[in-house]
Order: structure tokens, then C-alpha cells, then sequence
């Protein structure tokens, strides 16, 4: 990384000199010179997301943000492939350098580090434009006008999923409790509503139906404010809102009405470039008590582009909440959602490639493709044997399993070896591979080829008498939950603070030993 | 060395003055080898760890000397220079230096007996014969012989890179046995004739070499000074790997090895890219540090230029089919056998040759450079050179290799 000496500043180049001097294990690491150059590829990142406009009336969604991560992750790849390359350079190791049991716990998290250093870039360009685009609007105030907008709705017909029929008041206040205890919305609904509407035309002539609003999950989670805010479950839809449709179902106040529509109208000036919806047309509406389809049925709300009657206060309201949902996701997290697992499977990626270079730097790469060759053989020939096989996918697992145990046991062999083995070499370079996982492998194990979690012991969390589809307690699934995420954790805990030194220890035997030819 | 030790045994410790160095740059001085003054008064500095200013002098005048060569100068020619290495040497003799000699100089490192090796495959087989040999500190083994007759086999062997098949191997660290193949590479260096790649610049592989080993902070800022000065890398310290030609990559590779002070250092046909002024050079260095009292090292080296290696090593291994048809100083390889072996050249025929020869019983053996003439060890060289010198012919090569090696190759041995 020479070429980044020639750019760096003094100290930086004093550190590389400390370091090299001094911890030479952290040198072979490139961890200074890497997180130099991220700082300024992250820098030159965030510089583009500062210049990048970002419009009130129409702020960057959560996709548009990930358009620009996509855009800077292909040199963060490619870096990313550099610094692999990087740390394959200088080996303690290899060149027989003094080491201590534990130097492992340190050389592994900022040779991760080194891996995922170049992920800064995208990361930094979707976190300067949320910043931005979070600073659009006040939070109070997103807060409050998303709110105000979401009661809004009451009065904008959206579409007719919107509308539950019910022929009583009694009946939708039995429905309301009924709701209350989860009930989840269904499309039939639509067709309830459309019968509804003839058989009362049939019934009550010239009089329209008394329709309610539903209150269901499903008309709060396509309220583009609250998809667009990342808000997903069905707990966060505050409790002022559900009354107020409740409210509003059973008393429908035309004042309350004009307020949130001249509301709805202000956010519209604010938080899109479509102009305003008139206001008296819509009352007039609410008045006649119009309903679905025939809803905002006037010239001053219909365009001619329009396909149908009610398509412009709905495409206004969807735009507005929309543009004030992504202020409202991006004041809420640093970076949309989609991020967060991208990072995730960056980090597990990074674990893995650390632990290949991990082996890298300890063996001879001749034996290091050798190993993945003979891991790539042994599992194809067990997989042909458990597909032409009736195994019933019992056999793939067993033998896995079987292959990295007996690695372990005969991994110990080393400490008597005078010789170099590739053999012993071969099953070092597994029990590297595997050891993190390894509990996890065997539970796994445990867990569908021999049903552990369904054993009588667990007899004693079983619900007999549950409605739900589930038969055992929810304390049950909890306690499986948890065992899992420990023995998958203990596991990489294990490794890590145990494993890794010491297999480091048994390779450095392994290197030092004669080879036969 | 034992010629100019001054030696006082006082509690079981052995001090030496520095006389000996002194009086060996004193003499390079007086003939303006620059070269030779500069390395060996940069020795004499750090051996006899003279104040810090006085080790600054030394190390910049040996980079001065080095940078005048970059420039095309020979150094040598500089009076400017010679006043300073006059003033350095001034400095030098100014204060009386002694050291502690380091354990006993007699001291086994490395103990080989009756190793051998046998290679089978399909292609055939190969079997280096049980060879003894004893390594001690600070001496020079080489190991000769045509290609293919197992030297780097058995250097492999040695350096613990492949086992051997038969014998033992045993290093010592004083009269502790060390017992660990980890251990035993601690202390050993091998270079081979093909070195791998590497990365970054000749300064940072030093330094890098000598921290991983222990060596840190301003010891190893000094000891990789030291070790680029002296070995001429002066003008090469930033450079890449692709920047070097390959006789500056190996002395790359000594650097990295010597910075951190190996106690056996291995060296597979270290001449062999190099030309015959960076031979020289590169054998001098060799000795010298074989030669330092402060940290000598032992060496085991191959090399097909004979001569050169027979006058630098302490014991010469000449392997012939996989067998050591020597072992041993090149003293006893004269009285061998009852002939002396010459090699000659001139403007004369191999039948003109013959007839001048004829009152010896000689045998003469006709080659690409010259003649190979055997005489019986009853009649004298100087004989032998009288008749050639009042022949009519001129003689343009005349070289005794009875005490060499170089004879071995004969289809007698």
C-alpha cells in the first residue's frame, strides 16, 4: 500500500514506522492504512451525498438511497477484493516471527475490520443523504402532520378495501371489540362492501349506506406515511388515530372533516409539488354521504387523466404521505432497514473470508486449495450418495458431521508427528473451518434428523386445549428460540477464544515439522 | 581472530580488543579500499558498540560511500571521504574497546551423523549415502559437487524442510539439546536458490524481519540501518521486489535474515546470479560475519564456484551419486593421494605439452579451458613451472588445485 504513504500525512507514515517496529503482528494487518484510505473514500462518498439535491416536495425514498449504496458498492468490492489481498502479504507466521498463545483474539477482529473497512463508502453515502433528508423538516413537526395526516384519510376515499360494511351500528361496535383481540383484515371485504351498497340502494331507496371505515392492519400498513416511516407493526399505529376512525365511524364530525382536509391541503403545499385538493367539493361529498366509487365524483377533484373518480385525492394524499413517510423513516434510523441486513451478511461474509485468510497465512497455499478441493469432493460424493440413496436426508449430515469429528480427534496426532502429515495438515485446515459452527451443526442435527425438540421431555409445554395451530406454549418456542441463538453464539464465542489460538498453536507445529519430500 | 585476540580469563569470560578490526581497516585505508573501510568500520562500531555518536559516523559514511556509487563514482576516489574515514578511524582507536566474547567459540551448533535421504518415485530414485557433519559457531561448511548430486537435498535436510531417512540431527543452544522442530527454526535461516516473491519496499521486509522476531523499537530502527548500509542497499531501501535485479534480491534476502541474527545460516548456490565483483563482495561479507565475535555465524552453503567457496569455508563436503566423496578441511585433501594436480594453459599443443612434460611421469587430461596435468608428489611444482617458464612457449594460466575440490570432478574420484 505504498501508494498510500505518498498521500498520507506525517503521522500517519510515523505510525506506519511505530507499528512496523513495534507490533508488526497489527502492521501485517494494513488496519492503519486501511482505515486512512476508507476515511478519505468515505469522505470522497459522503462528499457525494452532500452535493446530491435532496427536495422536500420530493424526498429520496428508502430506494433511492440503496440506488446510491448499489452504485458505491462496486468499488467498495473491489476494494474490498485489495485488501484481502493486502492481508495475505505479510505473515508472522510464514516467516516464523515470535507470537503469543492468545495474539490470535487481537489479529482476527482487525483483520475483520480490514475486510469490512471498504463497506464504509456505501455506507457513508447512505448516511449523509438520510441525514439530509431527515433535516428536511422538523421532527416535531413530521411528527405531528404525519399524525394529522393519518386521520385525514378518514375523509379521502382511497379505494374501497377501505370500507367495511356492517348493517347495525352494534354490529361494527361488536366488530370494533372483536378487532381489538387481532383479527386481520381480508380481501373479502371489498366484495362485502359492494353488496352492501346494492342491497341497501334495494332497501333504502335514494338513501346511500351508512359505511364504516375499517380499522384494520392492512389500512394503516398501505398508509404510505406509515409503510414509508419503516413503522411495521400494527403496535405502532398510535392509539389516537384508531380511536378517532372510531370516533369518526360513529359520529362523523364534518368540522373535524374540513380541519383535516385544509390540514391535508397545507401538507400538500409543504410536502409536494401537485397543488391542492377543493376542500368544499369534498365537504359537499361528505355531506351527501357519497361513497366508494362515487366519492370526489365532481369536476373540481376529477382530471381528465384521471381513470377513475376518486384516483386524484388519492394519488394526492398517497403522495404527500409518502414523501412525509420517508422524512419520517429517515429521522427515525440512520440508514433505511434494508441496510442493516445487507451489513449483517457483510459481517458473516467477512467472518468467513478472515478465517480463510486466517488458514492462508498458516499454511501453504498448495494445501489450502487442497483442502477446499477434497472438502469440495467429500461433500459432492456424499450428496450423489444421500440423492441416489434413500437416506431420507439423513445421511448428508451424518457423514458431514462424522468428517469433521473425526478431523478433531485426529488432530491431536500432531503433538507426536516428526514428520510433516498433509493428512493431519488436511484435518486442521477442516477443524479451522468448522469449529465455529460446529454446535450449531450438531444441533442442527439433533434437531431434524432426530427430533430432538419433540421429545417426550418437551411433553410438558404442550397447550391441549389451544385454538391456535401451534401445540406447544409460547414459552416453548421461546425457550427453543433461546437455544439456538446460545449454542450458535457459544459456539463462535468458543472459537474464537479457544479455538482460534490454539489451532493457530498446532499449525505453527504442523509448518515447523520436515516434509517427506 | 586468535592471532590478535587479547584474551583475559577472568571468571570463566573471554574479552577481545578491538585492535584486530582496527588495524585490518587501518591497512584497507592506507589503500584506499573505501569499499572494505566503510563495511568494516561500521562492523567495528556496532560490534564493539561504541558510543551512539560514533555508530552515526560509521553508518553514514558506508551510506555516503554507497550513494557515491549510485552516482556513478567509485568512491574510492574521494579524498573528501578518505579525511572522514581518517577521522572515523581516529575516533575508532580513540577509546580502548573490549567485549565479552559470547559462550565459547568452540561451541556445536549443529550435529549431523550419518543423515541421508532417499527420494524414490516412478521416475526413479535417488539416495544421498549417510554423510557426518559438525557445524560449529561461526564456521563455514560448503557443500560442492556437480548438479544433481544432492546438495540441496541434503542442505533441505539440514534446514529441517524435508526429514531425512536415515541418522539424526541434533541442535544445540550451548550444552542444552534443543528439542523442537519450532525451536530448532528459530535459530536457523535458509535461504534458497529460487526465493519467493515479496511485497512492500526492502526497508519495511527488514524492519518487519527483525520486530516479528523480537526486535523492536529504536534496536530495530538501528539494526535495520545497520544491516541496509552494510549490505550495500543503501540506494535500494525503497525499492520493490520487481525493482531489483537478482543479485540485489538476494542480498535482500540476507538482510531480512541477518537482521535478526539466525545462529545457522543456509544458503542454496548463493553465487549463482550474481556477477564476480557482487561474488566477491557477497563471499567477503560472508566471512566477516562468520568472523564476528559479537554474534558469529555458522554457515552451510552450496556453490559450484569452487574456488571461491574453498576460500572462505572451514570444511569443504563434495558430493558425488549422492555420496560425500570428501568431508572435511581442505588441509587433508592434499595428502589424499601422492599427486599434485595442476591446471594449465598456454600456446602450446597437447602433444607439444606432452613432449615438454615428458621427463615427469604426468598425466595429462585435456579440457575446455586448459590442461589437467597429475604429477607425482616426489617431483616439486616449482620444477614443473621452470620447465614451462624457459620453454619457448608462453604461459598464460598456472593454478595448483591440490588443495581444491576442483580436482574432485575428475572421473578418478
Amino acid at each position: 500500500m505504498n501508494w498510500i504513504l505518498k498521500i498520507a500525512p506525517k503521522e500517519l507514515k510515523l505510525l506506519d514506522v511505530h507499528l512496523r517496529e513495534n507490533y508488526p503482528w497489527i502492521w501485517a494487518t494494513r488496519i492503519h492504512f486501511t482505515l486512512y484510505a476508507m476515511l478519505l473514500l468515505g469522505s470522497f462518498a459522503a462528499l457525494i451525498g452532500f452535493i446530491t439535491p435532496v427536495d422536500i416536495k420530493s424526498p429520496m425514498s428508502s430506494g433511492g438511497i440503496m440506488t446510491f449504496f448499489g452504485i458505491f458498492m462496486f468499488p467498495a468490492i473491489i476494494f474490498m477484493g485489495y485488501m484481502i489481498f493486502q492481508l495475505c502479504l505479510f505473515s508472522v507466521e510464514k516467516r516464523k516471527g515470535k507470537s503469543s498463545f492468545f495474539r490470535p483474539l487481537l489479529v482476527f477482529p482487525l483483520m475483520m475490520i480490514s475486510v469490512l473497512s471498504p463497506l464504509v463508502m456505501p455506507f457513508s453515502v447512505s448516511f449523509v443523504l438520510n441525514s439530509k433528508i431527515a433535516n428536511l423538516a422538523p421532527k416535531e413537526q413530521v411528527n405531528s402532520d404525519g399524525l394529522e395526516l393519518m386521520k385525514a384519510k378518514y375523509f379521502v376515499n382511497t379505494g374501497k378495501e377501505d370500507y367495511k360494511y356492517f348493517a347495525t351500528k352494534l354490529d361494527y361496535i361488536s366488530y370494533w371489540g372483536e378487532e381489538k383481540k387481532g383479527a386481520k383484515y381480508n380481501r373479502n371485504t371489498q366484495d362485502e362492501v359492494k353488496t352492501a351498497i346494492y342491497f341497501h340502494e334495494g332497501q333504502y331507496r335514494n338513501r346511500r349506506p351508512r359505511l364504516f371505515k375499517a380499522r384494520t392492519y392492512s389500512s394503516y400498513y398501505n398508509n404510505s406515511y406509515f409503510y414509508n416511516s419503516g413503522e411495521d407493526s400494527e403496535g405502532n399505529v398510535s392509539n389516537s388515530v384508531l380511536q378517532f376512525y372510531h370516533d369518526q365511524n360513529l359520529n362523523l364530525s364534518l368540522k373535524d372533516a374540513r380541519n383535516h382536509l385544509e390540514h391535508l391541503n397545507a401538507c400538500l403545499e409543504r410536502y409536494s409539488d401537485y397543488g391542492m385538493l377543493h376542500v368544499d367539493s369534498m365537504m359537499l361529498e361528505l355531506k351527501n354521504n357519497t361513497y366508494t366509487n362515487c366519492y370526489s365524483n365532481n369536476k373540481m377533484n376529477r382530471a381528465d387523466l384521471y381513470y377513475d373518480y376518486n384516483e386524484k385525492p388519492q394519488k394526492f394524499y398517497n403522495k404527500v404521505s409518502r414523501n412525509l413517510g420517508n422524512i419520517k423513516r429517515a429521522q427515525i434510523t440512520y440508514f433505511p432497514k434494508e441496510l442493516g441486513f445487507i451489513f449483517l451478511g457483510f459481517l458473516w461474509a467477512a467472518f468467513i473470508i478472515t478465517l480463510l485468510l486466517f488458514i492462508f497465512r498458516l499454511v501453504h497455499w498448495k494445501q489450502f486449495l487442497l483442502s477446499i478441493l477434497i472438502i469440495g469432493i467429500y461433500l459432492t460424493l456424499i450428496g450423489i450418495v444421500e440423492g441416489v440413496g434413500d437416506f431420507g436426508g439423513d445421511f448428508f449430515p451424518i457423514m458431514a458431521i462424522l468428517f469433521i469429528i473425526i478431523s478433531m480427534i485426529f488432530l491431536n496426532r500432531v503433538w507426536t508427528l516428526n514428520k510433516f502429515s498433509v493428512a493431519i495438515n488436511q484435518m486442521a485446515i477442516v477443524t479451522f473451518l468448522s469449529l465455529a459452527f460446529f454446535p450449531i451443526m450438531i444441533l442442527g442435527y439433533l434437531e431434524e434428523v432426530l427430533d430432538l425438540f419433540e421429545m417426550s421431555y418437551f411433553d410438558k409445554y404442550l397447550v391441549l386445549d389451544s385454538e391456535n395451530y401451534r401445540p406447544y406454549s409460547e414459552e416453548y418456542y421461546e425457550m427453543i428460540k433461546s437455544i439456538w441463538f446460545i449454542t450458535f453464539w457459544s459456539g463462535i464465542l468458543f472459537f474464537y477464544l479457544l479455538g482460534l489460538p490454539y489451532l493457530k498453536k498446532t499449525f505453527l507445529r504442523l509448518m515447523s515439522l520436515p516434509k517427506k519430500n | 581472530m586468535v592471532l590478535y585476540l587479547h584474551q583475559i580469563i577472568s571468571m570463566g569470560l573471554t574479552f577481545i580488543s578491538q585492535q584486530e578490526r582496527v588495524n585490518e581497516i587501518a591497512l584497507a585505508l592506507s589503500n584506499q579500499d573505501l569499499n572494505r573501510v566503510s563495511r568494516r568500520s561500521l562492523d567495528l562500531a556496532y560490534e564493539f558498540d561504541y558510543s551512539e555518536v560514533i555508530k552515526r559516523k560509521a553508518l553514514n559514511l558506508r551510506a555516503n560511500y554507497n550513494l557515491r556509487k549510485e552516482l556513478g563514482k567509485s568512491g574510492n576516489d574521494s579524498v573528501e571521504l578518505q579525511n572522514l574515514f581518517q577521522d572515523l578511524l581516529k575516533d575508532l582507536t580513540s577509546i580502548e574497546k573490549e567485549i565479552t566474547l559470547n559462550g565459547d567459540i568452540k561451541e556445536v551448533i549443529c550435529e549431523a551423523k550419518e543423515i541421508g535421504k532417499v527420494y524414490t518415485s516412478i521416475r526413479g530414485s535417488f539416495t544421498l549415502a549417510p554423510i557426518d557433519l559438525t557445524l560449529e559457531r561461526g564456521k563455514i561448511v560448503g557443500l560442492v559437487g556437480e548438479n544433481g548430486n544432492g546438495k540441496t537435498t541434503l542442505l533441505r535436510v539440514l534446514c529441517g524442510e524435508i526429514s531425512s531417512s536415515d541418522g539424526g540431527l541434533n541442535f544445540y543452544e550451548g550444552d542444552r539439546k534443543i528439542d523442537t522442530w519450532e525451536e530448532i527454526k528459530e535459530n536457523i535461516a535458509f535461504i534458497p536458490q529460487r526465493t519467493d516473491r515479496w511485497w512492500g519496499t526492502v526497508e519495511e521486509q527488514i524492519s518487519f524481519g527483525a520486530s516479528i522476531k523480537g526486535i523492536k523499537g529504536e534496536d530495530n530502527d538501528d539494526k535495520t540501518n545497520f544491516i541496509i548500509h552494510r549490505l550495500g542497499l543503501t540506494n535500494f531501501r525503497f525499492h520493490t521486489w520487481s525493482q531489483l535485479s537478482s543479485g540485489y534480491k538476494l542480498r535482500v534476502e540476507i538482510a531480512k535474515t541477518l537482521v535478526w541474527e539466525p545462529r545457522v545460516l543456509i544458503l542454496d548456490e548463493p553465487l549463482a546470479n550474481l556477477d564476480l565483483l557482487a561474488q566477491e563482495l557477497l563471499l567477503q561479507d560472508l566471512k566477516d560475519l562468520a568472523n564476528s565475535w559479537k554474534q558469529p555465524v555458522s554457515m552451510i552453503l552450496t556453490s559450484q564456484q569452487l574456488h571461491e567457496v574453498e576460500t572462505i569455508a572451514d570444511q569443504i563436503i563434495f558430493l558425488k551419486n549422492g555420496k560425500a566423496i570428501f568431508n572435511g578441511g581442505l588441509d587433508e585433501l592434499k595428502n589424499q593421494d601422492e599427486l599434485f594436480t595442476i591446471e594449465l594453459n598456454g600456446s602450446f599443443t597437447y602433444d607439444e605439452l606432452d613432449l615438454l612434460l615428458a621427463s615427469f611421469e604426468v598425466r595429462i587430461e585435456k579440457n575446455a579451458s586448459g590442461y589437467t596435468v597429475n604429477i607425482p608428489n616426489s617431483k616439486s611444482i616449482k620444477e614443473l613451472q621452470l620447465i614451462l617458464i624457459n620453454s619457448n612457449y608462453e604461459l598464460s594460466y598456472f593454478r595448483n588445485i591440490t588443495n581444491s575440490t576442483k580436482k574432485l570432478f575428475s572421473d578418478k574420484y
